[in-house]
């Protein structure tokens, strides 16, 4: 058996103002060797399907890796290099199985879905018979495109993601069994109508999750994929759909896939999303008796295509004189420069924040300390370090700043204390982050509270401006189905 | 004889975003053998020194020499470093004699005077009797601190300042004088009122300079110094004052400060600086016919530590809706990436300028199309290859646009042809530079005006914010003295 690896990944916010070329990629990896390197989490599958097929005694090789952060539309030219180079690796090597790791929510100039496409391709080259496996981002766009091209398709399952490695291991026993014919997948989704972001921590999604991984193996379903969706990417499928492989049995596997895509819809009143705004969040913070309270600035999320240097949470900080807070993190190549060349224990006057689109807000001057400066930074995210770039700690008057110069989202605690940060000092801890934040810093704090503030990546569902995809979905309507 | 000599000078523009921290006196200059080094401007002086030391049989020893090119406030703990280094060595050698060469605006965290701190340190240590001579630049802030702790202060005559070492054997003369008990050295100072920039290779400077040195050696005056005054600096003492050193009558040297500083008062229609303001100038250009006037953003000229990013300029343009106006160089090395990712002809909305410091004004956000990008791109000054990086042209619907990766002026209009734009179509061109600019835009301009803009180097005295000194200047008030 041959096996080949390739890993594309990118998350496209079509609404941000960042483009994506290959700096943005070099930023972050571009390698034709990904299992030689260290792994990262997109090329954690990869490591680990190399590692199994070679116990089988197959032939594995590597095709391209590239991964860069979160932002706006990538560029149609780096798009199409990669593409084919992967493809020109395919049909010189002609595997028996293709096995890869994408985001699922990939926009490029002039393909609104590149995974769709680059499988497609794939597909033609290779004959209806090769096994071509893929693992996604529950925040994908599951399209028709990928769905006939593709064999199998596994999601995470966890929001944060914590279990990728998991699910490539699930993704791989699936492919063993069907390259040696044990099965026959056949996979069926469902259109659930909903646009919105389902933490997996809520008690319904946790029970969901479960039941999810408490049914497959059993009773011909081989696998079952929460696709999520992104809804910041202005697509014509935009929105959650549920995936059920079963062996040979299309009719169970959309069955089982509408039901429980329902008892999603069902569930709906309780996965709605109802956080307190700004104002509200810091009232609390502020009447908070127990300490830190962890604050999300879930709009101003690197992870999902923001520039994470927006300064609304930090004007009213300040408004209210707040102190013991910290905030992280500021994603700010000129400044950190600048801190470097003043030295730890420099007091200056800088400018932060608001830098890079209108979703940045106003900038503001503060009178900072620089207290600690750390170069090659990571941060923990599952069992795979998240690289962080040169890491600052500014200090204004108890308002404790993060800048970095790798625009990254806030994954875990260690980016304050390996700064000297002690959180257990502190009263609020601000991070720009969604959710992924959340496996790392609930565990250290009293409270955690996710803000509906304004930026690039809005909870408010019903008002993004979607051109493409049509406007029957909940939240925006109130029942897409009737 | 023993004569101990030391060197610890920068000009420091409290306005400057780009605090100098240890790096950048490692830059240019941190030596403890700095006459065995070739000399430059701040220590000629010790070369001087300890040649005149050494003919005469002294003991000369050298402590340590700290330059470092001008910029925003030094670090404490970097100056302070520097002072107890000096400090150190006057304690251990106990010296008859110290000479210093200081520039006499600097400014660290903390030490709005460095030189009087260290003057009075060094006094301290010294004990009431000992010479302690200081040489300055003429763009100092001339304090009581100073006047009182120094046995003698020399400032240079000449700006550009040509004549330091001159001016260093002149004060090692009169220190000589003073420890031999020959003189009896007695300092007054007169407080001008003015604060302009005073050119004394021009009349009427260079006639007063003349006056000043006609007037040593004789009746009683040992010497006459003019101190220009710095004005990018938030200091209760900036501004213009005269210093004379009399032998032994303090009346005599009162009124021989008082007697220039009316001269100078006198010649202040001559040294006036009637540079149009942004709106004026382009006035200018509105109701002119030629094409390619050249405006010079003055107050924001990065040779001068200005932030090379201010919108003063854009957003007026913007207001009046002017067209074909070519305008640079913004420094914005994330911008440039971003603009490299997105391609050249790429449409993208972007958030220019005001970015660094409350002094670039607001950040302007645009609709822009990107032109041209070119790498290690340089531009002529007189016969060098200055480096600025990459380059971006960013067209704002006919409002041309030039970015950088690497913070410069703009010396030459070859920036916007190696870029592809055709100059010959604009009406303006508004380089971002003081004078530096002027002999390669004279060359292809009909008309160029240097243009009063605000920003951290502005040439524009009565707009300068100033929060130590009183606003009772010339020339902010016609007539400070009514």
């Amino acid at each position: 058996m041959k096996l080949l690896l390739a890993g594309l990944f990118n998350e496209t916010n079509t609404f941000s103002p960042i483009p994506v070329g290959r700096k943005a990629f070099a930023d972050k990896l571009i390698t034709r060797t990904p299992t030689a390197e260290p792994p990262v989490p997109c090329t954690m599958p990869l490591h680990i399907w190399r590692a199994s097929g070679e116990a089988k005694g197959w032939d594995v090789v590597d095709s391209l890796a590239a991964w860069a952060q979160p932002a706006g539309m990538v560029g149609r030219a780096i798009y199409e290099e990669f593409r084919d180079i992967i493809l020109e690796d395919i049909a010189r090597e002609q595997p028996d199985i293709v096995m890869l790791s994408m985001h699922g929510a990939m926009v490029a100039e002039g393909y609104d879905d590149c995974e769709g496409d680059l499988m497609a391709r794939a597909r033609a080259i290779l004959g209806p018979n090769a096994i071509i496996s893929l693992e996604i981002d529950p925040h994908c766009h599951l399209t028709p495109k990928i769905l006939e091209a593709a064999t199998l398709i596994v999601c995470f399952k966890e929001y944060p993601h914590t279990d990728v490695p998991d699910r490539a291991h699930d993704l791989f026993a699936l492919t063993v069994d069907a390259a040696e014919g044990h099965t026959r997948p056949v996979m069926r989704d469902f259109d659930c109508r909903m646009v919105s972001m389902y933490p997996t921590q809520s008690p319904v999604m946790r029970s969901f999750v479960d039941d999810m991984m408490a049914a497959e193996g059993q009773g011909g379903v081989l696998s079952l994929s929460l696709a999520h969706g992104f809804p910041y990417g202005d697509t014509l499928v935009t929105g959650t759909r549920m995936l059920a492989i079963t062996d040979g049995d299309a009719e169970l596997a959309a069955r089982v896939a509408e039901d429980y895509g329902m008892r999603m819809w069902d569930n709906r009143d309780a996965l709605c999303i109802n956080w307190p705004d700004i104002d509200g969040a810091l009232d609390r913070a502020e009447g908070a008796t127990t300490f830190p309270v962890v604050l999300a600035d879930t709009a101003d999320n690197a992870g999902g295509g923001a520039p994470s240097d927006s300064t609304f949470v930090l004007q009213e900080v300040l408004r209210r004189g707040m102190k013991d807070v910290a905030m992280a993190v500021y994603w700010d190549p000129v400044l950190v420069d600048m801190c470097r060349d003043a030295g730890v224990g420099a007091r200056m006057r800088v400018r932060l924040g608001g830098k890079r689109s209108q979703a940045s807000g106003d900038a503001v001057d503060l009178d900072v300390t620089v207290r600690s400066i750390r170069e090659d930074m990571v941060q923990d995210f599952g069992v795979v370090p998240s690289p962080f770039g040169t890491g600052v700690w500014l200090d204004a008057s108890g308002v404790h700043l993060v800048v970095n110069n790798s625009r990254t989202q806030c994954l875990h605690p260690s980016l304050f204390t390996d700064l000297g940060l002690d959180l257990t000092q502190m009263k609020t801890v601000v991070v720009k982050s969604s959710n992924h934040f959340y496996a790392g810093f609930a565990p250290i704090a009293a409270e955690v509270i996710h803000m509906a503030s304004p930026g690039t990546l809005t909870a408010d569902f019903a008002s993004i401006p979607y051109t493409k995809r049509d406007p029957d979905y909940w939240p925006r309507v109130e029942n897409p189905f009737a | 004889m023993k004569l101990l000599i030391a060197c610890l000078a920068t000009e420091t523009n409290t306005f400057s975003p780009m605090p100098t921290g240890r790096l950048a006196f490692e830059a240019a200059m941190v030596s403890r053998e700095a006459t065995k080094e070739p000399g430059n401007i701040f220590t000629a002086p010790l070369h001087e020194w300890r040649r005149m030391g050494e003919e005469r049989g002294w003991e000369v020893v050298e402590s340590l020499s700290a330059a470092a090119q001008p910029a925003g406030a030094t670090v404490r703990a970097v100056y302070e470093a520097f002072r107890d280094e000096i400090l150190g060595d006057i304690k251990t050698h106990q010296p008859d004699m110290l000479l210093m060469s200081m520039h006499g605006a600097m400014v660290a965290d903390g030490y709005d005077d460095c030189e009087g701190d260290m003057m009075a340190h060094a006094r301290a240590l010294m004990g009431p009797d000992k010479v302690i001579g200081l040489e300055l630049d003429p763009h100092n802030h001339l304090t009581n601190a100073m006047i009182e702790n120094a046995t003698l202060i020399v400032n240079y005559k000449e700006y550009p300042h040509v004549d330091a070492p001159e001016r260093a054997r002149e004060l090692f003369v009169m220190a000589a004088d003073a420890a031999a008990g020959k003189t009896k050295p007695v300092m007054r100072s007169h407080d001008c009122r003015m604060l302009t920039i005073i050119e004394t290779m021009k009349e009427p400077a260079m006639s007063y300079v003349q006056d000043m040195k006609d007037a040593e050696g004789k009746d009683g005056v040992l010497s006459v110094s003019l101190t220009h005054g710095f004005p990018w600096a938030d200091v209760a003492e900036v501004g213009a004052r005269t210093l004379v050193i009399a032998d032994g009558d303090a009346d005599k040297a009162a009124s021989v400060a008082k007697d220039f500083a009316g001269k100078l008062w006198d010649i202040r229609d001559g040294l006036r600086m009637d540079y149009p303001d942004i709106s004026a100038a382009l006035d200018i250009v509105q109701a002119s016919n030629h094409r390619a006037i050249t405006l010079a953003d003055m107050g924001d000229n990065a040779g001068g530590g200005a932030p090379a990013d201010s919108t003063f300029f854009l957003q007026e343009i913007l207001k009046r809706g002017m067209k074909d106006i070519a305008h640079g160089i913004f420094w914005d090395p994330v911008l440039v990436t971003m603009c490299q990712d997105a391609g050249v002809g790429a449409q993208m909305k972007v958030r220019l300028g005001g970015k660094i410091c409350a002094e670039s004004g607001e950040a302007v956000d645009m609709d822009v199309t990107v032109r041209a990008i070119r790498e290690n791109m340089t531009q002529k000054l007189g016969e060098t290859e200055m480096p600025m990086g990459t380059g971006v042209w960013l067209d704002a619907d006919g409002v041309h646009l030039v970015i950088s990766s690497l913070r410069t002026q703009n010396f030459s209009p070859s920036v916007y042809t190696d870029l592809g734009m055709d100059i010959t179509q604009m009406k303006a061109l508004i380089p971002k530079s003081t004078n530096h600019f002027y002999q390669n835009f004279e060359k292809i301009s009909p008309q160029v005006i240097h243009v009063r803009s605000p920003g951290t180097v502005t040439p524009d005295m009565t707009i300068i914010p100033y929060t130590k000194r009183d606003g009772n200047y010339w020339p902010k008030v016609e007539n400070p003295f009514t």
